[in-house]
C-alpha cells in the first residue's frame, strides 16, 4: 500500500471510537515493497475486518424486540380517553404539578 | 484501497482535513501527504503516501478496502440497532395536558395525567424485560409531563428500585416546557436518575410569549428563565430555540439574554425546525399558516448553521459534528414504546394524542395493529435518495414519520445533508481557534 514508511504528519482531531476498536499495524523496513501477494492478503484481511462488522451485526430470526411473534392482522381499535384530571384546560391559570 | 464515499474534505492553508461519517472521526493531513493521497488512488506506484498517514485513514474508515460494500456496513449497523434487545427504551407521557398553547403544537391535547394502573401496566412491561436487557433509559414526555410529576416520581422510583436490583443500568431525561421546573423540582429529579432536561425557548419575550403561552394566554418566558437557573444546577440543560420565518430575528437577542444572565457556558442552545404537521385534525398545528411561516429544510440547514456561529460568538459552544448513528429514532427501533397517559402506545412521538396513530395498549403490548409494520419495516436503504446520499451514516434516514407522509417528506432530513460543508469547517475552525468550547451533539428532538 504505502510506499514511504518515513511517517507523514498527520493529526487527529476526533480520534476513532476505542472501545472494541480493531487496530493492525503493517511495519515494512526502508526499501522494502509489498508483493502482490502480500498487498491482496492485507485487503483481503481489512475487507474481513468490514464483513466482521456485518456478519456480528446481523440476526438470524427476524426479531421484534419487545413484541415478540407480531400479530399484523389484529384490528384496530381507537383509543378513548375518558379520565380527565383538570375540567378546566388548564386555562385558570393556575399551574401546579399534580403531585 | 479506495476512498470511503462519506469523506468530507476541507483544504485549509495548515492542511487538508477529512471528516468520515462512518467513523465519525475528522484528521488533518499535510497538504503533501494528500497530492500524495490522490496519486495513490489514482495508481501511482511512485505516490509518495507514508505508512502512517495510510494507517491513519484506513483507522478513520477514509481509505477502505476495494471489495470494502460501506452500504453494507451501515445497512447491518441499521438492522442491529433495529432489533437491538439489549436496550429497552419507553418514552412516557405522565401528562398529555399541556399547561401552554403553542400554536404549532402538532399534538391533539386534553387534560389527562397516566394513572396508577397505567403505571402498573408499564411495571409489568419492565419486569418483562428485566432478564434481558443491560439497560433501560426513559424520556419523560407530554403534553408537559411535570403537569404529570405525581406519576413521574413514583414510577422512577420504581423504575430505579427495579433496575437496581436487576443491575440494569437506569436513565432518564426529560422534554419539558421549563414552567414548572422549580428547584424543588429540579433536586427531585436528580434524585430520580433525570439527567438531563430539553427547554423550549422561541427567542425573546416578545416572540416566545406569542408562539409560547400559557393556556390562559399569560407570558412565559421570564418564569423560564428563572427555572433554567435552578435546572443548570442539577441535570444537564439543552435549550432548544423553535424557528419559523416569524422569528428567526430573534435569536440573537435571545442569546443576549441568555448569556446576561450568566447561563452561557450552563447550557447548550440548539435550534429546532418548525414543519406544518396537519394529519391530527384537532391539533394546533393543522391550522398553524405553515405556508407563510415555516421555512423549507434546505433553508432552515442555513439558519442552523447561523445559529451555531452566534451560540459560539456568546459562548455557548460548538456544534460538534454529527456522529454516526444506526437508527434515526424511537420509531423505527423495536425494543422502544412511547406510552400515552391512558396506556395507548405509540412508535413516533408525533403521533402523541392522534387514536388514528393508536398501535396498541399497553396491558396487551405484544398485541399491536397493522400500524405497527410501517414503523418496524422502514427502510431508508430502499431509498435511491438516502442511499446516494453523504449524510446517510449519520441520519440513517431521517425522519422515519415524515419520510412516510407525502405533504412531509421534503422534511425528513436533518440539516448535514445541507450545510456538512460547513459544519465540519466551522467545527475546525473553532478547534483551532481552540478558545472555544464543543458542545456535545443533541438528541434528536423535534416539535411539530
Amino acid at each position: 500500500m504505502a510506499n514511504d514508511n518515513s511517517g507523514g504528519s498527520s493529526e487527529w482531531l476526533v480520534e476513532p471510537p476505542g472501545a472494541g476498536e480493531i487496530r493492525v499495524l503493517v511495519e515494512l523496513g526502508e526499501g522494502a515493497q509489498l508483493s502482490p501477494e502480500a498487498t491482496a492478503s492485507l485487503e483481503q484481511l481489512v475487507s474481513a475486518i468490514n464483513d466482521a462488522e456485518v456478519s456480528g451485526f446481523m440476526t438470524n430470526a427476524f426479531n421484534f424486540g419487545l413484541f415478540g411473534p407480531v400479530r399484523f392482522d389484529s384490528s384496530c381499535e381507537k383509543m378513548k380517553c375518558d379520565q380527565h384530571s383538570c375540567s378546566n384546560n388548564f386555562t385558570c391559570g393556575k399551574y401546579a404539578s399534580l403531585v | 484501497m479506495k476512498e470511503s464515499r462519506y469523506n468530507i474534505w476541507i483544504d485549509r492553508d495548515d492542511g487538508a482535513y477529512v471528516y468520515n461519517g462512518v467513523s465519525g472521526t475528522l484528521l488533518r493531513i499535510d497538504v503533501a501527504e494528500r497530492d500524495a493521497l490522490t496519486r495513490f488512488l489514482d495508481g501511482d506506484d511512485a505516490h509518495g503516501l507514508s505508512a502512517r498517514v495510510a494507517a491513519d485513514l484506513v483507522a478513520g474508515r477514509m481509505l477502505v478496502a476495494d471489495g470494502g460494500d460501506e452500504l453494507a456496513v451501515l445497512r447491518s449497523r441499521y438492522e442491529r440497532s433495529r432489533h437491538d434487545t439489549t436496550s429497552f427504551g419507553l418514552t412516557i407521557v405522565t401528562s398529555l395536558g399541556c399547561n401552554f398553547d403553542c400554536p404549532y403544537c402538532f399534538e391533539a391535547k386534553h387534560p389527562s395525567i397516566l394513572s396508577p394502573a397505567v403505571e402498573a401496566s408499564v411495571l409489568r412491561v419492565l419486569d418483562d424485560q428485566l432478564p434481558r436487557i443491560d439497560d433501560f433509559h426513559v424520556t419523560w414526555f407530554g403534553g408537559e409531563p411535570l403537569v404529570g410529576k405525581r406519576p413521574l416520581l413514583s414510577l422512577s422510583d420504581e423504575f430505579i428500585a427495579r433496575c437496581d436490583a436487576a443491575s440494569v443500568d437506569y436513565g432518564a431525561s426529560i422534554i419539558t416546557n421549563g414552567y414548572l421546573l422549580t428547584a424543588d423540582t429540579c433536586r427531585e429529579l436528580q434524585e430520580r436518575r433525570v439527567t438531563s432536561a430539553q427547554v423550549g425557548l422561541d427567542g425573546p419575550p416578545e416572540h416566545h410569549d406569542r408562539m409560547r403561552p400559557l393556556a390562559n394566554g399569560d407570558p412565559s418566558f421570564w418564569r423560564i428563565v428563572e427555572n433554567l437557573h435552578h435546572a443548570v444546577e442539577h441535570m444537564e440543560v439543552v435549550v432548544r430555540v423553535n424557528l419559523d420565518s416569524t422569528n428567526v430575528d430573534g435569536v440573537e437577542p435571545l442569546l443576549q439574554i441568555l448569556a446576561d444572565e450568566g447561563l452561557a457556558g450552563k447550557l447548550g442552545v440548539y435550534p429546532g425546525h418548525i414543519v406544518g404537521v396537519a394529519e391530527n385534525p384537532s391539533a394546533p398545528s393543522t391550522t398553524y399558516e405553515t405556508a407563510h411561516t415555516c421555512v423549507t429544510t434546505p433553508e432552515f440547514a442555513g439558519l442552523s448553521q447561523e445559529f451555531s456561529r452566534q451560540a459560539a460568538r456568546f459562548g455557548f459552544g460548538v456544534t460538534g459534528l454529527p456522529q454516526s448513528s444506526g437508527t434515526p429514532c424511537t420509531a423505527v427501533r423495536a425494543n422502544e414504546l412511547v406510552v400515552g397517559s391512558e396506556g395507548e402506545l405509540y412508535k413516533c412521538w408525533d403521533s402523541v394524542g392522534s387514536s388514528f396513530e393508536v398501535i396498541g395498549h399497553i396491558d396487551d403490548y405484544q398485541n399491536t395493529n397493522g400500524r405497527m409494520r410501517r414503523w418496524l419495516s422502514y427502510d431508508p436503504f430502499k431509498n435511491d435518495e438516502c442511499v446516494s446520499c453523504i449524510a446517510l451514516p449519520v441520519c440513517m434516514g431521517g425522519c422515519a414519520h415524515h419520510a412516510m407522509d407525502i405533504n412531509l417528506y421534503e422534511d425528513r432530513c436533518g440539516t448535514f445533508r445541507f450545510n456538512y460543508e460547513e459544519r465540519v469547517s466551522d467545527f475546525i475552525e473553532a478547534r483551532r481557534g481552540a478558545a472555544v468550547a464543543v458542545a456535545p451533539p443533541q438528541r434528536r428532538a423535534k416539535t411539530c
